[in-house]
């Protein structure tokens, strides 16, 4: 039952009806709400989970830069990097909470969306991808661990952060490869013939995936960079030279790290099959406006963040809103890339549908209440005065 | 048979779903018992003005914190991740039915994670009142999540009129429903006495110790009190076969069964003797070890709630192979392979006998049975004669009542039997005949089928191409 894998290669073009066979059939019971409903959902929750996440990702490279740095600067430099770990390692276990968290909506209603995909690029990487689990595990542990205990550990607190980056590193490049496989079931059937038990990583097929998972990893990076920028400007009463540094740091990363975003992201639009890159560069102006836009937005935060050694509040906040504007459009954008990726395939809009409008209403109240409560417990935990 | 089948040797998918399960059970449980415990002792703490009382519980708080939010909430996105690799039609039905219900699982879930931090950081910057008011939301929060991932769980178990209404209401208001609520909640007030023994047993000064080792232990034991109670209530909502296998009639799920009662009443009787009438001596050994039991009693219990629901994934509604029962005639017809979208060969009367019954086991038996590992179906065929197996393969469901009917084709039950065959070595008489003996066949019975062999004479390998 095993194919060599050459012939796995050379098959990976097969004629669409062979493909459309191997596409799971939609689960017989209709969806529970209609899927404009679904999608949009699915996309405003993918954007709250990305805020904490792309501070864990971001956040925990910047903390194994900040110890080689503090190790081999001098003076001042090397005690603002050790300030920065301090600031950095703090927000960890909340953050990698909320990123788990937040992230359990998005991937329900992937399910309910596109649950004859996903599964199945689940199961193709069904190793690597439970391996997600055991490394979430691992990084959050170590993540507590480096919080609680840095101080107390020495030089083995540059390893332990170093591990929490790499677990989040490779978890990324496994949701990357998750979710690229998904949106391309021309690979699915060879993959599995030529090997049953879930061991495949489909990067090494297609050539849009590590332009996909760079174009993540530096946009971790430059968030992080700003959301420094904005804590250090908080800190400017009480610790006035770190405060200026960290401003200046932060919008350097920001600038920097958004640089090398557009380059990956020149890549990975390359990278795409000609009818998508087409679509994406003219050919269907809604998506390149918003591809525009995008980019014209990441532009503005970052011209506003020049020069980055006089950085004050409000232009944080001016470039903080730009990039916002882009971080939401693309999200916009990665969901119509992934419908012109599947449009030969799957379309949610043929599948049946039985809106549950009782079971809608009572989410919206108890997403409410769970907002409201969230807000009021907040308030109170931050109320002036308190520390 | 719509979805690749994970091949995953020896191991098999339940036992890789059930062990991440049964440490979630474990974890999550205490999650919702513990706090419970947090916010009433707090309060008993700022009535009794009992400073030590609150010092322990900023501790304890650390361990809850440590335990709940990170293993509590990660385990629970590994079942997820499991059943969706292990299962996946099943996950498709419950995601379809309960999207909503999950969805309001979810703002329960982070409501729960951001009372749990603020509560465990707000020691010292919360009011009292403040404070146990964010205890009371986290406990409400995280009660109300076990209480929606009890109906799906229940709903698997007894779908009840939703297998004719399909109505969201019926599916989660189900016949197990509520008593399982019952027993769930009860077992989460025990869970959170059992993990404060841990962490009584280690405080000090020593009079201090034994006051809260009693105190932990009551807690224990008042949530072992109202367990049998949902636990008889639960027994009687079930299905009558679900009932009689485990009281009977599939003999490893009795004695599993046997095994909850016996667990749970052993660290009752540990519990009671060691840690509420002579505290003094209570240790962390002992706790650790009721801990253990603990988490034997959960996996016991777990493995039984499971077991009891073959021979379906959904009573009623899809076989435990994820074939639904809708599709059983259309399958017997036309066959399973034609129909399945991830075998090499779709027909079983053209491909290699041997290829297609692989295939065809794959499909059809893979999600209970390995070939050589856990439920293994070499150790379970050796011996057989192709009769004997060809006779099973026809009457799997009459046979064993916790197994599925076997739904192919004419031709795909030969190629099934012949690839089993394959496995099973040298006829042996004495397999044959305790086989016989076991499913009350007259071995004479097994003799007589047609087309091969009396029983105990060499029988040449069959169908090998």
């Amino acid at each position: 039952m095993t194919v060599p894998v050459h012939s796995v290669v050379a098959s990976v073009v097969s004629p669409l009806q062979s493909v459309l066979a191997a596409i799971p059939d939609p689960d017989p019971i209709p969806l529970p709400a209609p899927t404009e409903l679904l999608t949009f959902l699915l996309v405003v929750t993918f954007l709250l989970h990305l805020v904490p996440m792309n501070y864990v990702l971001g956040g925990s490279l910047l903390m194994v830069l900040s110890y080689a740095r503090a190790r081999r600067a001098a003076g001042e430099t090397a005690r603002h990097h050790r300030r920065l770990i301090e600031v950095l390692t703090r927000a960890f276990p909340a953050t990698i909470a909320f990123t788990i968290t937040l992230g359990v909506a998005p991937l329900l209603f992937v399910q309910v969306l596109y649950g004859p995909l996903f599964f199945t690029s689940s199961i193709l990487m069904a190793w690597p991808w439970l391996g997600v689990i055991g490394l979430l595990l691992l990084g959050y542990y170590a993540a507590y661990w480096h919080a609680y205990q840095h101080t107390r550990l020495g030089v083995a607190a540059s390893w332990v952060a170093l591990a929490v980056a790499l677990a989040f590193l490779v978890i990324a490049f496994l949701f990357v490869n998750n979710f690229g496989l998904l949106q391309n079931p021309e690979v699915w059937r060879p993959l599995y013939l030529s090997d049953r038990r879930g061991l495949h990583l489909y990067a090494i097929w297609d050539g849009s995936v590590f332009p996909r998972y760079l174009h993540f990893v530096f946009a971790a990076l430059a968030l992080t960079g700003l959301a420094v920028a904005g804590v250090a400007a908080g800190r400017g009463g009480r610790e006035p030279e770190f405060s200026r540094w960290g401003m200046g740091y932060g919008a350097r990363w920001f600038i920097g790290a958004t640089l090398l975003q557009m380059g990956s992201g020149i890549w990975f639009v390359a990278r795409q099959p000609a009818r998508i890159r087409n679509a994406l560069l003219g050919a269907s102006p809604q998506d390149t406006l918003l591809l525009a836009v995008a980019v014209g937005c990441a532009l503005v935060a970052m011209g506003v963040l020049v020069p980055s050694d006089r950085i004050s509040a409000r232009r944080l906040y001016l470039a903080s809103a730009a990039i916002g504007v882009t971080v939401i459009l693309m999200a916009v954008l990665r969901q119509r890339i992934r419908t012109m990726w599947l449009d030969p395939y799957f379309r949610t809009e043929q599948l049946s549908v039985a809106s549950q409008w009782g079971a809608i209403l009572l989410f919206l109240i108890l997403f409410l209440a769970g907002v409201l409560l969230v807000g009021w417990m907040v308030r109170e935990f931050f109320r002036e005065g308190r520390s | 048979m719509n979805y690749p089948i994970w091949d995953l040797p020896i191991l098999g998918g339940g036992v890789l779903i059930g062990s991440i399960a049964i440490l979630h059970v474990f974890v999550s449980h205490f999650a919702v018992g513990g706090g419970l415990f947090l916010v009433l002792t707090e309060r008993k703490a700022y009535r009794d003005n009992d400073p030590q009382l609150l010092a322990y519980l900023r501790t304890h708080s650390t361990f809850f914190v440590l335990v709940v939010l990170v293993f509590g909430a990660v385990s629970g996105v590994g079942i997820w991740w499991s059943i969706g690799l292990v299962s996946p039609a099943a996950t498709s039905t419950l995601i379809h039915v309960f999207v909503w219900v999950w969805a309001m699982e979810w703002a329960a879930f982070f409501t729960e994670i951001a009372a749990a931090f603020i509560y465990y950081h707000g020691w010292d910057r919360l009011s009292r009142r403040e404070h146990l008011t964010v205890g009371w939301i986290y406990f409400g929060a995280a009660w109300l999540s076990l209480f929606q991932i009890n109906g799906i769980l229940t709903f698997m178990l007894t779908p009840g009129r939703w297998l004719t209404t399909q109505a969201l209401t019926d599916a989660f208001f189900n016949p197990t429903m509520w008593p399982s609520a019952l027993v769930r909640t009860a077992v989460a007030v025990a869970l959170a006495g059992l993990y404060a023994l841990v962490t009584a047993s280690i405080a000090s000064p020593t009079e201090h110790r034994e006051r809260l080792t009693r105190y932990a232990a009551k807690w224990l034991l008042t949530g072992a009190v109202a367990i049998p109670v949902g636990g008889v209530w639960y027994i009687a909502s079930l299905p009558p076969l679900a009932r009689e296998m485990s009281m009977g009639g599939a003999p490893a799920v009795t004695i599993f069964a046997g095994l909850t009662i016996l667990f749970s009443a052993f660290l009752v009787a540990l519990v009671f003797v060691s840690a509420y009438l002579y505290p003094r001596s209570f240790n962390i050994g002992l706790a650790l070890i009721a801990v253990v039991i603990g988490l034997m009693t959960t996996g016991v219990t777990e493995w039984v709630r499971e077991a009891v629901r073959k021979p379906y994934i959904i009573y009623g509604y899809m076989w435990s192979n994820s074939i639904r029962v809708a599709d059983q005639r259309a399958l017997r017809e036309q066959g399973l392979l034609p129909r399945a979208k991830w075998t090499a060969v779709s027909d079983a009367s053209t491909s290699s006998q041997l290829q297609a019954g692989e295939e065809i086991f794959q499909v059809a038996c893979q999600s209970c049975h390995t070939v050589h590992g856990y439920n293994g179906i070499q150790l379970m065929v050796k011996g057989w004669s192709r009769p004997l197996i060809r006779y099973s393969l026809d009457h799997l469901d009459e046979l064993k009542g916790y197994m599925p009917p076997f739904v192919g084709s004419r031709a795909e039950r030969e190629a099934l039997a012949d690839w089993l065959r394959s496995l099973a070595g040298p006829v042996s008489a004495s397999a044959t005949e305790t086989l016989a003996r076991r499913l009350r066949l007259p071995p004479a019975l097994v003799a007589r089928l047609p087309g091969e062999p009396p029983l105990g004479a060499p029988v040449a390998e069959r169908g090998t191409p």
